[in-house]
């Protein structure tokens, strides 16, 4: 059964495995680590934030009472009214406008901004000394608080305070991540650094309007969690509110976190690295060798398998390369083998017809052989037979001539015999390349010259031509043994050719050779027996008389020379030609 | 390889190998000398903010208005003015940067918002409050100096300001029982021969109204004045430093950290047509009591004691 390739593949990633069970720890270790250090964490920030507020709250009900003293003073000052109004706004930059009621009518007024400014409505008052009246907008849309002074004497003192000036004399949070600010009873903003949300009158988030005055609690807004602490400010029956986003607030933990955890990381990965390219150098060889096994199991490998990793994973490889090499051209010799076994067959039938006929054809020649040979050996045997018992008949005597006729007769058929004989025997040592030659450096044209009346003789009157080269050659021969091969060859040309047919002799100097040629003008023999006739007994029809030894002897001594002898048709001539090597046989 | 490349790359975005965000300009654009202290203060508090790949650059026109069209040319991340003529320069140059400006009288005059508290333009800021404040100008004037019955108004014709703020002195005027005569300086040419038509009027002070020509060559205006005899109400504590005699007005350095508090909002992503438009936090009174003895004058000892900044 095939398995999954998912399975293969973290079969060959174990290492990835046993990395991220290693990473698991640390990211526990990580998570319970920041849980427990950012609770603690915001823990502080929470003291810090609540330390924060209560600093700021006490900044704001110190200048609220100094506020509230100031004006008191100009509210009880003696003499001119106006001056002290101016002295008191003077000193409180949050003062817009300032006016001094008496017996319930308007005494004096200063404005920081007009020269006369418009009376301020009385404040609703109960039975208090200090009354803070509803917050106003003013046309820029800066909320206005309204502060009420009473004395028993029945002067009182109106006052028009811009909230963000009382508010920007008062912030200065020591924290830069902390952001605070102030809001009045209907949860509108008063005074805050952001100053939009201020002159906007925007109200603050929900969460800050439900909260309890005192404790730290975090909430959500507009995506972000904050941590938050609310006051109540009694006197302008508003809150103020010390807050920071926790993410702010945790940034240098998380920072400081961030960089340890990846610190560790890169320290992993870089331990990592090393250990799992060694065992991927292990592992990636056997995957090779599992692929390089499936793709035989299923035919051939597609390629050699990449060798790779440590010398023995390679070797390996390698060894598998081989062996599948191997096995791919055993196989592709079987298929070939497989394929041209019936041509091997048939090429084996005909080798073995070939050589049968070879057989048949050399016992028809032994066959052949013999018989020539009796039938060579039987007619001379025969006449001297016949002769001697001619002679030996007890009944006739013969005059001495005759007998002497006889006896002549009787000694040709025997020098018949023996040169028979002779011959026979140079055939066979010439087959067993035992044929023994005497060369001799002899000029082949001298040698013609010398037997040229002999040739001669032999043409029995027939035209008889000879040339020869001019200058003198020198070739190693066996003059005899040569005489008689130009002796049979130009018996053959008179035996074979017309009567009164040209018998020429020629020789040739060539490079390297001498070349005798000896043509008739006979018909030959048909053609594709050229090589035929120098094999011993050969006759190319019945009617050819001689003993067929003639051109197979000759070319037994030409070939014993280290030359070479054919028979050519050209120009209607029949041509014999052989040639003697100027340097000899190699080997002699 | 690929897979080294998923463990390395995130670790180098992590650790900060990501691209980082182009740099973002703030550029102040400054008229004059006369002005230059606000845009000082305005860079030094941003700068101050630490804001990452922000560059504030302070271009100072010299009082060529060549130069000053040139600072309003480009689109930096944000443009900071520092009074009416930069603010103009630079919306009428066109552009789509937003604009916060410093110290600009008169806000709504000078049709770029259509109201204070949502201004649906490219340009907010702090309104320097100078128009409402130039008749109350007039009355520390009368209280400093309650002899004063002939006052004479240095203004600069044609600028966006000085009808209301002309307005806010007649009337003042009016209440205080005091007498108005007018001297329009539209240009630098106008300074010369002041002070002899100063003397020639018969007024016993001078007041100054915002302008960018009379604000940039105070030292010409305090010289006419003080030749005439006359002491001078400024804009702010800076100018009673220059040699006014009295000043009432926000300081310009504080509007410039006041706007540069706006301008941080700006850059982190809240739109200028949103931001509403805010009044100085502070309004001081100064008093020169060295130009006041050169004159020969004794201003009212109570006003000392109101003053935030006495000049001696």
């Amino acid at each position: 059964m095939r398995r999954a390739s998912w399975l293969s593949r973290l079969e060959g990633r174990f290492t990835l495995a046993a990395a991220a069970a290693g990473l698991l720890p640390l990211l526990l270790v990580g998570a319970v680590a920041w849980y427990g250090l950012s609770r603690s964490y915001l823990g502080l920030a929470g003291a810090r934030i609540e330390s924060e507020a209560a600093r700021l709250q006490g900044s704001l009900d110190g200048r609220l009472e100094t506020l509230v003293g100031v004006l008191g003073q100009a509210l009880d000052a003696p003499g001119d009214e106006a001056w002290a109004l101016r002295y008191a706004a003077a000193r409180l930059p949050e003062v817009v406008t300032l006016q001094l009621r008496w017996g319930g009518k308007p005494r004096a007024a200063w404005s920081r901004f007009q020269v006369a400014p418009r009376p301020l409505e009385p404040l609703a008052r109960s039975q208090k000394l200090e009354v803070w009246g509803p917050v106003r907008r003013d046309d820029w849309g800066e909320p206005q608080l309204r502060l009420g002074l009473t004395r028993s004497s029945g002067r009182t003192l109106e006052a028009q305070l811009r909230a963000p000036v009382l508010w920007d004399a008062l912030v200065e949070l020591r924290d830069p991540t902390l952001h605070a600010y102030l809001i009045d009873s209907q949860g509108r903003y008063l005074a805050s650094s952001d100053r939009v949300k201020v002159l906007r009158g925007a109200s603050a988030p929900a969460a800050v309007l439900r909260a309890g005055a005192g404790g730290v609690f975090r909430y959500r807004d507009a995506g972000v969690e904050r941590l938050a602490v609310v006051r109540a400010v009694d006197r302008l029956g508003g809150r103020l509110v010390v807050e920071a986003p926790v993410g702010l607030l945790l940034a240098p933990l998380s920072r400081s976190l961030f960089v340890l955890l990846a610190s560790l990381l890169l320290a992993m990965a870089v331990g990592f690295w090393p250990g799992w390219r060694l065992a991927r150098a292990v592992t990636r060889p056997l995957d090779e060798l599992a692929r390089g096994a499936r793709q035989l199991e299923r035919g051939a490998l597609e390629a050699p398998l990449e060798a790779s990793g440590p010398p023995e994973a390679r070797a390996a490889v390698r060894a598998f390369n081989r062996m599948a090499a191997e096995l791919e051209r055993n196989r592709t010799e079987l298929e070939d083998y497989a394929q041209h076994l019936e041509d091997r067959v048939a090429e084996r039938t005909e080798a073995l017809r070939f050589t049968l006929e070879r057989a048949l054809e050399a016992d028809r020649a032994k066959t052949r052989f013999l018989a020539s040979i009796s039938h060579e050996l039987r007619t001379p045997l025969a006449n001297i037979k016949g002769f001697a018992s001619t002679l030996l008949a007890p009944d006739v005597s013969w005059k001495p001539e005759e007998a002497a006729e006889f006896l002549g007769i009787i000694e040709s058929e025997a020098d018949r015999m023996h040169y028979l004989v002779n011959d026979l025997l140079d055939l066979a040592r010439g087959e067993r390349g035992v044929f023994a030659i005497r060369p001799v450096p002899r000029d082949p044209a001298l040698l013609l010259r010398e037997i040229e009346p002999r040739l001669r003789r032999l043409a029995a009157g027939r035209p008889f031509r000879l040339r020869l080269p001019e200058g003198s050659l020198c070739v190693p021969l066996d003059a005899e043994r040569i005489r008689s091969v130009l002796v049979n060859l130009v018996e053959n040309a008179v035996k074979y050719g017309p009567a009164g047919g040209e018998v020429a002799v020629e020789l040739d100097e060539l490079a390297e050779a001498v070349r005798f040629r000896v043509s008739d003008t006979g018909p030959g023999v048909p053609p594709g027996l050229e090589e035929r006739v120098f094999e011993p007994f050969f006759r190319a029809d019945a009617a050819t008389r001689g003993s067929g030894l003639g051109l197979a002897i000759a070319r037994t001594i030409v070939e014993a020379h280290g030359g070479a002898i054919g028979l050519i048709r050209e120009d209607g001539l029949t041509v014999v030609w052989f040639t003697l090597p100027k340097g000899g046989r190699e080997d002699a | 390889m690929r897979r080294l490349l998923w463990v390395v790359l995130p670790a180098l975005l992590a650790l900060g190998g990501c691209s980082r965000a182009p740099e973002r300009e703030v550029r102040v654009v400054v008229s004059g000398p006369g002005r230059l202290a606000r845009a000082e203060a305005f860079a030094e508090r941003l700068r101050g903010y630490g804001l990452e790949r922000v560059r504030v650059t302070v271009c100072n026109a010299g009082g060529d208005p060549e130069r000053l069209a040139a600072c309003a040319e480009g689109d930096p991340a944000l443009f900071v003015t520092v009074g009416g003529v930069e603010t103009r320069t630079v919306m009428e140059a066109g552009g789509m940067a937003p604009l916060i400006y410093v110290g600009l009288a008169a806000s709504l005059d000078w049709g770029y918002m259509d109201a204070l508290s949502r201004p649906g333009g490219r340009a907010s800021g702090v309104d320097n409050n100078y128009v409402e404040l130039s008749g109350k100008r007039l009355q520390l004037l009368s209280l400093a100096l309650p002899g004063v019955r002939r006052v004479a108004v240095l203004y600069q014709p044609g600028v966006v300001p000085t009808p209301r703020g002309l307005a806010s002195v007649e009337d003042a005027a009016r209440r205080l029982e005091l007498e108005l005569v007018y001297f329009p300086v539209g240009s630098t040419e106008a300074l010369a021969g002041l002070s002899e038509r100063l003397r020639g009027s018969g007024a016993e002070a001078a007041l100054l109204m915002p302008s960018f020509v009379l604000e940039n060559h105070l030292d010409a205006v305090v010289r006419a004045t003080r030749a005439a005899g006359l002491p001078l109400v400024g804009l702010d504590a800076a100018q009673t430093r220059a040699g006014a005699f009295l000043a009432y007005g926000a300081s310009g350095a504080a509007m410039g950290r006041q706007a540069a508090r706006m301008a941080r909002q700006l850059l982190e992503g809240y739109p200028v047509a949103e931001m509403p438009v805010e009044r100085p936090q502070e309004t001081a009174l100064s008093i020169n009591l060295g130009a006041a003895r050169a004159l020969g004058l004794t201003p009212d000892a109570r006003l000392l004691d109101l003053a935030d900044e006495v000049v001696r």
